[in-house]
């Protein structure tokens, strides 16, 4: 099984061979055992860890020590994941919202050019306001909801070219 | 839950009242009975007495305990169980009405020779009113709206400029948040700390004081983390302060649970800020520290006991922390995270006590206060207990939604808290300082090694349909890893 890791800026080429793994080509012996669909039990060359799969809406992480690694993989092999890469890099971001409430300001039009860290709308929730942002810069090329509109944690709110 | 459970212990059977947003609560699915009470406005359901006393008759309840939140602290409330021949579990309505407002509580301060800060006992109703006391006390002076509480309606004031805009947005903060526009002033004291002191009064005319909360670590005026006792209380101190709370609740007619504020400043002068009229959420420390059950006291001196001990009989032993866990996300300014709960695992073991109201597969509503649990460590010394608090907040997980967990983790290994130099200021100092550099490197430490090899087998294992064929080790038997296992050694 050959798997390249996105964490903390970095790709890791992981190839999980029974209790061996190579890690960017340093062998490594690993032990583990899936606890739950969310808890690892693993043994990397004695050493033992506790591992949690966090997914939430916005993204996924794994757990270790209380720290918090957010990740993306990829499947080298596959040839869909690696046009999945391109998308991720490139093409056009998705923002989404991080939890249910209400539209109460879109702030951009379409066609608006944007920078990284520009406040695209506002929602409301639990009489909060909470401005989402974009994490890149370029093209509005859609918003997909509007002022009033109830959105659900997830919903697509604007996608970015 | 924590009253459900203590009921239970009493012998006593609980009837549970939800709203439409709560029939999957905790409470609910362990109470004896429940009924419904109306649908998720609070307003609509957990603030409606009239209906909540017309299930405690049709029910035949002898008492409600009021938790620590809606209806606790409202003397209406109180006084109509008292009509209905129910007994409210807390002070009498009177009691309430006498302390529950601060301008009321302030008169009886002084009636009972408490100390306080320096302000006005009455409502400032118009700017110049409020100038004129605001010279007399000395700036910089802080607003306050009179029914509150949370930190709403609140205004600190550095110079005479800022008092009347000030003034309007306090008044009309107070107005919306608690339908009264009553606001009055007070001296600010310059970095104080917030300590209370727990009371409790039989109907006997027994009043003793269980030691004090430190409860300087605060956000927006609400309490983040609570511990007793204060690393800066001596016994001196705490007699004083208890003395004074003891004689605060006599002069009330107080009977039940109630919680004396003060403020304290760096010359160990302390200033009485007001009563809690109700159990507080802080109030598992207290329990820690002095081997009692509040909950349990509560009920048996509701039910018109007395007291079972003396104040000498009460000894303070270890220290104890509380965390409250809030579904909020402190990278994204402590916005709300409501939501679905995929994932838990709570910390366990010696000195580790956890009062939640979650579980596996809950969805937290976005319609109350988001607090999810209180995460309490006890230890015989501070030291220990803030190194076992970090180490059952490493242990905590709760999937699928932000917590402040990480918050927790960066108090708990900052210098200034762990040397307790803490004052009501200090988180905001905290959070206002550079966040601890995220270790971004350009080498793949050995952490993230780890946490690649998980995510990877976990992706392994989640055996996504797209990715058949890298699935080998993951469509493994038990079997065969043991096989396997076997064959390594």
């Amino acid at each position: 099984m050959q798997r390249d890791i996105l964490i903390g800026g970095k790709t890791i080429r992981l190839e999980v061979n029974g209790d061996h793994v190579s890690v960017d080509g340093d062998d490594l012996a690993v032990d583990y055992q899936l606890i739950s669909a969310n808890e690892l039990s693993l043994i990397v060359e004695g050493r033992a860890y506790r591992c949690l799969l966090d997914r939430t809406v916005t993204d996924e992480a794994i757990i270790v020590a209380g720290k918090r690694y957010p990740f993306a993989v990829e499947d080298p092999r596959a040839l869909k994941s690696r046009k999945a890469r391109g998308a991720g890099t490139e093409g056009p971001l998705q923002i989404k919202s991080s939890m249910p409430g209400r539209v109460l300001r879109v702030i951009v039009g379409e066609g608006e050019d944007v920078v990284p860290g520009q406040g695209l709308l506002v929602v409301e929730a639990m009489k909060m306001q909470n401005e989402m942002k974009t994490t890149r810069g370029g093209r509005v090329r859609r918003i997909a909801v509007r002022e009033g509109d109830t959105v659900n944690a997830g919903q697509l709110l604007a996608i970015i070219d | 839950m924590r009253i459900l459970r203590a009921a239970r212990e009493l012998g006593i059977s609980t009837v549970a009242v939800y709203s439409d947003a709560d029939r999957r609560a905790l409470h609910v699915l362990h109470a004896d009975e429940a009924y419904r009470l109306g649908p998720a406005p609070a307003s609509e359901s957990y603030l409606r007495g009239d209906l909540i006393l017309n299930i405690a008759a049709q029910c035949g309840a002898d008492a409600i305990h009021p938790g620590y939140g809606f209806l606790s602290e409202n003397a209406a409330f109180a006084e109509a169980c008292e009509q209905a021949g129910i007994t409210f579990v807390g002070p009498t309505a009177n009691a309430m009405r006498m302390l529950g407002s601060k301008t009321s509580a302030r008169q009886l301060a002084d009636a009972a020779g408490v100390p306080r800060v320096p302000g006005t006992t009455a409502a400032a109703t118009s700017a110049k009113d409020a100038l004129a006391a605001a010279r007399k006390i000395g700036f910089p002076v802080m607003l306050k709206a009179a029914a509150g509480g949370g930190g709403k309606g609140m205004r600190a004031v550095e110079q005479e400029s800022e008092l009347a805009s000030a003034l309007t947005a306090a008044q009309s903060e107070a107005q919306r948040a608690f339908g009264s526009s009553d606001v009055y002033l007070e001296k600010l004291i310059v970095r104080p700390r917030h300590i209370e002191i727990q009371v409790l009064a039989d109907q006997h005319g027994h009043v003793i004081y269980l030691g004090e909360r430190e409860c300087s670590v605060q956000r927006r005026h609400q309490k983040v983390i609570e511990e007793a006792p204060s690393a800066v209380v001596g016994d001196s101190l705490r007699r004083r302060m208890g003395e004074t709370a003891v004689a605060l609740a006599r002069h009330a007619g107080y009977t039940n649970a109630g919680t004396a504020e003060f403020l304290v400043d760096a010359e160990e002068n302390f200033y009485f800020l007001e009563m809690n009229t109700r159990l507080q959420v802080e109030h598992p420390v207290t329990e820690l520290i002095t081997g009692l059950d509040l909950v349990h006291l509560q009920l048996q001196i509701a039910a018109g006991e007395p007291l079972p001990f003396a104040q000498d009989d009460i000894h303070l032993r270890g220290h104890a922390i509380e965390c409250r866990i809030y579904a909020e996300d402190p990278d994204n300014n402590f916005f709300p995270s409501p939501g679905l709960i995929t994932g838990l695992s709570q910390p366990s073991g010696a000195g580790i006590r956890e009062d939640s109201g979650i579980y596996d597969g809950w969805t937290v509503p976005l319609d109350y206060d988001p607090m999810l649990s209180k995460l309490v460590t006890y230890a015989p010394t501070r030291a220990l207990a803030i190194e076992r608090m970090r180490h059952a907040l490493d242990d905590y997980f709760i999937g699928g939604i932000a917590t402040n967990i990480s918050l927790f983790q960066r108090i708990l290994s900052d210098a200034d808290f762990q040397a307790a130099r803490i004052d009501t200021s200090y988180l905001d100092r905290l959070l206002s300082a550079e966040p601890p550099a995220q270790s971004v490197t350009e080498t793949v430490t050995h952490s993230e090694q780890v946490a690649a090899i998980a995510a990877a087998l976990f992706n392994a294992s989640s055996g996504k349909p797209s990715e058949a064929g890298a699935n080998a080790e993951a469509a493994d038997t038990p079997w065969k890893q043991a096989r396997r296992r076997e064959g390594l050694r």
